[in-house]
Parts: structure tokens; C-alpha cells; sequence
């Protein structure tokens, strides 16, 4: 009876563990998308720049640092705004074990644009 | 000499001892990226902030107040915990050649528990720098 006991509280401990190392590689996730959007905004802040070049900037970071099932669960879309280039990342990011819901958020980068003088 | 029975509660001491000792350690540990995204945060309001106040040439203190409150709610901080300060005189237009700097203070919480709250904290403070277009005035 005991050796039952001690296999299923194992594998609930297991599943608390799992749950802990999606929150983590969640928040590093998150930082990713933060980085994306800067990096995306200010690409696309220059003079010459267009809002693709800031969609094309995100994609190039994304890519490099969050590829995988994670990387594409994310969109971003740019656009120009008031004299601001935004960067709009909408992101849903699954749980790895069923009874952990998917966390969804949206961060936005804005850098001023450019202009001439 | 009779021996005691050795059928124990392995299963209650195991959830416990996750559910007492290891999951308040990992609330705990998950401040640590806090930390980091807050200073991140800084790091781009001030030098946005610099950015866009050279760029315009004139010292604004309120419009980059406002500007790096958008930038703190868009990137998940609570505006705030942001303060914000120019190094040069409120409403002064800005020499061409000259620079601007920014200096953003943001409030680390020393221990944030999710879903509960801060305890404790400091201070600390991000720095940036921006030339003004030594040109912006030619016509």
C-alpha cells in the first residue's frame, strides 16, 4: 500500500514541478516578446523605415530566441501612429500539461519616428 | 520486543513538504526576473524618452512624463512605480550639439509574490544619454 502512496504522490510532485518550469520558460518567453517589440520599433523608427521593416525586425528576433511551437503562437504587427512607430505583439502561450490554461497577453513597443529636419 | 509498525504517511509528508517547503521557495525565486524586466523597462523609457526629447529640441518634462507612462503600461509595469526626470531646464529649448539625459527611477520590489503582492523593495535608477542634432536648426 505504501509503495502506491509514494508512486502517485511521486508523480503529483512531478506535475507541480512541470507546472513551476512552464511558468519559468513562460517568463523568459515573455522577455523574449519584450525584446521583439523594441527591437521591432525602433527598426522601424528610422527616416527610411516602414512598418515591414519593423514586422521583418521582430520575425528576425523571435526566430532567434523563441523558435518552436512557443514562437509561433506569437504575432506581431506594426503600424505607424501619431509620429510613433508601434509594435503590437499578441501572444498565447499553451500549458504543457492539461489543467494549466494557455496564458494569453499583449505587449506594445512604441519609439518615436524619425524625421526630417 | 515488539517492533513499532513501520507503515508511515509518505504520501502526506511528500505533499506536504512540496506544498510547505518547495512551492513558497519557488514563489520566492520567480522575484528574480522581476528584477530584470523592470530594469529592462527602464533602460527603454529613458532612452526613448532622451531620444524623443532631442529630437523635438525642447526640455518637456510633462510630455515625457506621459510618454514614459505609456511605455511602462504597454510593457507591463505599473506606471507608477516609474519616475521619470530630465537633466535641463522645464520648457528651455535644447542647444543644437548639446545633450539631453534622461534619468528613469523604477521600484523593485524585494520580494513579489504572484497574485499576492510586494514586500519590501528599493530603488534603482537607469540613465541614458542623447545628443541633439547639432543641425536641427538649419534651415
Amino acid at each position: 500500500m505504501i509503495t502506491l502512496q509514494y508512486v502517485a504522490a511521486t508523480a503529483l510532485s512531478l506535475l507541480v514541478f512541470v507546472a513551476m518550469a512552464n511558468f519559468v520558460v513562460d517568463l523568459y518567453a515573455r522577455g523574449v516578446v519584450r525584446a521583439a517589440v523594441d527591437e521591432a520599433a525602433r527598426a522601424g523608427a528610422a527616416v527610411d523605415s516602414t512598418a515591414e521593416e519593423c514586422e521583418r525586425r521582430a520575425h528576425d528576433v523571435l526566430a532567434g530566441l523563441l523558435s518552436g511551437q512557443a514562437g509561433r503562437s506569437i504575432s506581431v504587427t506594426c503600424r505607424e501612429r501619431g509620429g510613433l512607430m508601434e509594435a503590437r505583439a499578441r501572444v498565447a502561450l499553451a500549458g504543457w500539461v492539461p489543467g494549466i490554461p494557455t496564458w494569453t497577453f499583449t505587449l506594445v513597443g512604441t519609439v518615436t519616428k524619425e524625421g526630417l529636419p | 520486543m515488539r517492533w513499532r509498525s513501520e507503515s508511515g504517511f509518505v504520501a502526506t509528508e511528500l505533499v506536504l513538504g512540496v506544498g510547505l517547503l518547495v512551492i513558497p521557495v519557488a514563489l520566492v525565486v520567480l522575484t528574480l526576473p522581476g528584477w530584470s524586466e523592470r530594469q529592462a523597462t527602464a533602460r527603454a523609457v529613458s532612452r526613448e524618452v532622451a531620444r524623443a526629447t532631442a529630437r523635438d529640441g525642447i526640455c518637456d518634462v510633462a510630455r515625457a512624463r506621459v510618454r514614459a507612462a505609456e511605455m511602462a503600461a504597454n510593457l507591463g509595469v505599473p506606471s507608477p512605480d516609474l519616475v521619470v526626470d530630465l537633466g535641463c531646464v522645464d520648457g528651455a529649448p535644447l542647444p543644437p550639439g548639446g545633450d539631453v539625459e534622461a534619468r528613469v527611477t523604477v521600484a523593485m520590489p524585494a520580494i513579489q509574490l504572484p497574485g499576492i503582492g510586494a514586500v519590501g523593495g528599493w530603488s534603482w535608477t537607469a540613465r541614458h544619454r542623447e545628443p541633439v542634432d547639432r543641425y536641427a536648426v538649419a534651415p
